[in-house]
């Protein structure tokens, strides 16, 4: 009789770990918020680094449609605010000297401005961290 | 009346020129005035844009002869340094990144689809140190020894794999096994991601010219100025569909070797396959390879360097027949906040960060054409670049085609021309176009 509960008591210690191994694991829970997608044509896209600190980079992409839009993360019109997928506020507007200005409103409230200059391929950011040219735009 | 007029017109003037006097103003006190602009890479090739009557991107068939042109500009630096023995293949490398990325640009011209998301990943890891589960467990529902080790071992191989999962291996060292398991207690990660995505085959995409910039102690950079228009499009489908009678006459001009620069500092500068029209107004492509032998006054090594360039120069050759472009691109934005357990204690961090990923792939395939290898030139290392360069210039014809009726598998003759190179320093130069009838 002992013999038979001594094998049951095993069985239910394997059966426990089994069991605790397969739930006790780390659980990840991924969720798509929102998506959108678009098809569109790029008259001009240009990609820049920024070089905030010497570990710390930033990268933006931004470009304009054939139909007149902006692109930042993703196409709206100048002049417009536009509230991004990203939970982000975007107003952009075309200067006196043919740059493009776009003042981003983060999540946290947060402003920051990077003004672009599509034909000579720069851009300059205005953050709270400070000013930075970009270090390439290609 | 008039003076009415005269009155508003004043005050009109007034107005714009205080509006922009303030807008300046505002711009100048902006603590971005601070900044200012220096040349930009690509200026010198929108420099000459501008002497011949383009612009980048697309250029409206009205001011050209009928014809529809894109232009694009794309830029490109060498890995290797001036005196490396491979400068010559770094450069061209150069040159086909810049090349590619011009490319791009017209692809996502055709158009792209853009996705974008935002994503909230949630991580809790509730698993505790895993050794001291199994003792703990096995201690306490039974109390033999042997019967602990055995079931111990049995858990352990249980446990190993459900650890291996997380990263976590039993045979590493001690400190990454720690590093595993203190890693995250729970995360909170918000994710936005930015896809951009095209795919387009170009036909008669080619390079119009190529500026290229070595400064002394600095890595070759070159900016490629490339262009597709609608009669190189129909050069490229009759090369392609074999079919000659469709391909646009040009105006006559000479015959193709007087037309190919001569000029060791030019040649050197020229890359890529060109579209040319030749004495009788046909239209051939004519394309410019480079390579470096491996070691310098070695006849064999220059040969194999010589080979190397023509393959090259068929190469692109081929790519301005057929291609195709693919182009993707990821921007991710991550803010993530984590509570971590380190040393028994736990932590708090958060940051923030970016993650980019571009790819462009180019693929070519063309069957069953000719080509003729135009001349074969070396450039003798100098005291801007410590190798050898061996250019190969191959083209394709219409005639070449016709010669070839029936005589398949016949390839074309080289040169083994040499001449001295001009042993001065390279400043910043323009390669060599070809004929400007798109």
């Amino acid at each position: 009789m002992d013999r038979v509960v001594e094998i049951f008591k095993k069985i239910y210690l394997i059966f426990f770990l089994l069991f605790f191994f397969e739930n006790a694991n780390s659980q990840v829970i991924q969720k798509t918020l929102s998506y959108k997608k678009y098809n569109i044509s790029f008259v001009n896209k240009m990609t820049c680094v920024f070089g905030k600190t010497v570990n710390e980079k930033d990268i933006i992409q931004v470009g304009l449609t054939k139909k007149g839009l902006f692109f930042y993360e993703e196409p709206f019109e100048l002049n417009k605010k536009f509230n991004s997928i990203s939970k982000k506020k975007f107003f952009v507007k075309k200067t006196w000297f043919g740059d493009y200005e776009l003042k981003i409103t983060d999540r946290k409230d947060k402003n920051s401005k990077i003004i672009i200059d599509f034909k000579n391929k720069k851009a300059k950011l205005n953050n709270e961290k400070g000013q930075f040219n970009s270090e390439r735009c290609y | 009346m008039v003076k009415l007029f005269k009155y508003t017109l004043c005050v009109l003037i007034l107005i714009t020129s205080s509006l922009k006097a303030e807008t300046s103003k505002e711009f100048n006190t902006d603590p971005n005035s601070a900044f200012s602009f220096a040349p930009a890479p690509g200026s010198e090739a929108q420099k000459f844009l501008k002497t011949i009557g383009l612009k980048e991107g697309y250029n409206d068939p009205k001011n050209n002869n009928g014809s529809t042109i894109y232009v694009a500009i794309g830029e490109g630096s060498a890995t290797a340094n001036n005196n490396s023995q491979t400068i010559h293949d770094a450069r061209y490398n150069a040159y086909r990144r810049a090349l590619l990325q011009a490319k791009s640009k017209y692809v996502q011209f055709l158009g792209v689809e853009i996705s974008t998301s935002m994503e909230n990943i949630v991580k809790e890891n509730t698993m505790p140190e895993p050794e001291q589960i199994v003792e703990r467990a096995v201690k306490k529902t039974t109390g033999n020894v042997s019967e602990f080790e055995k079931i111990k071992k049995l858990i352990n191989l249980k446990l190993d794999q459900a650890l291996k999962k997380e990263g976590y291996n039993k045979d590493d060292p001690k400190e990454k096994k720690q590093e595993v398991i203190k890693k995250v207690l729970a995360s909170n990660e918000f994710k936005s991601t930015t896809r951009v995505a095209a795919q387009a085959a170009l036909a008669g995409f080619q390079t119009f010219t190529t500026f290229e910039q070595s400064n002394a102690g600095d890595k070759v950079f070159i900016t490629v100025v490339g262009v597709w228009s609608n009669k190189l499009n129909e050069l490229a489908n009759a090369i392609k569909a074999k079919d000659f009678n469709n391909i646009p006459a040009g105006t006559p001009k000479k015959p193709i070797a007087e037309q190919i620069p001569n000029d060791p500092g030019v040649l050197i500068g020229t890359f890529g396959a060109k579209m040319y029209v030749n004495e009788n107004g046909e239209r051939e492509v004519v394309a410019f390879g480079h390579a470096s032998p491996l070691k310098e006054g070695r006849r064999d090594l220059l040969n194999n360097a010589c080979k190397q360039s023509e393959i090259k120069a068929k190469a692109d050759i081929t790519l301005f027949v057929n291609e195709n472009v693919y182009y993707t691109s990821e921007l991710s934005e991550r803010d993530i906040s984590q509570d971590l357990q380190v040393n028994g204690k736990e932590q708090y961090t958060s940051f923030q960060g970016k993650k980019f990923d571009e790819k462009i792939k180019s693929i070519g395939q063309l069957n069953d054409a000719s080509f003729e290898t135009v001349d074969t030139k070396v450039v003798p290392g100098n005291s801007v670049f410590a190798a050898s360069d061996c250019i190969s210039i191959v083209k394709w014809s219409p005639s070449g085609e016709r010669a070839r009726t029936g005589m398949k598998n016949q390839t074309g003759q080289k040169n083994n021309n040499t001449f001295s190179g001009n042993n001065q320093k390279m400043n910043s130069r323009q390669g060599g176009s070809g004929s400007r009838d798109f």
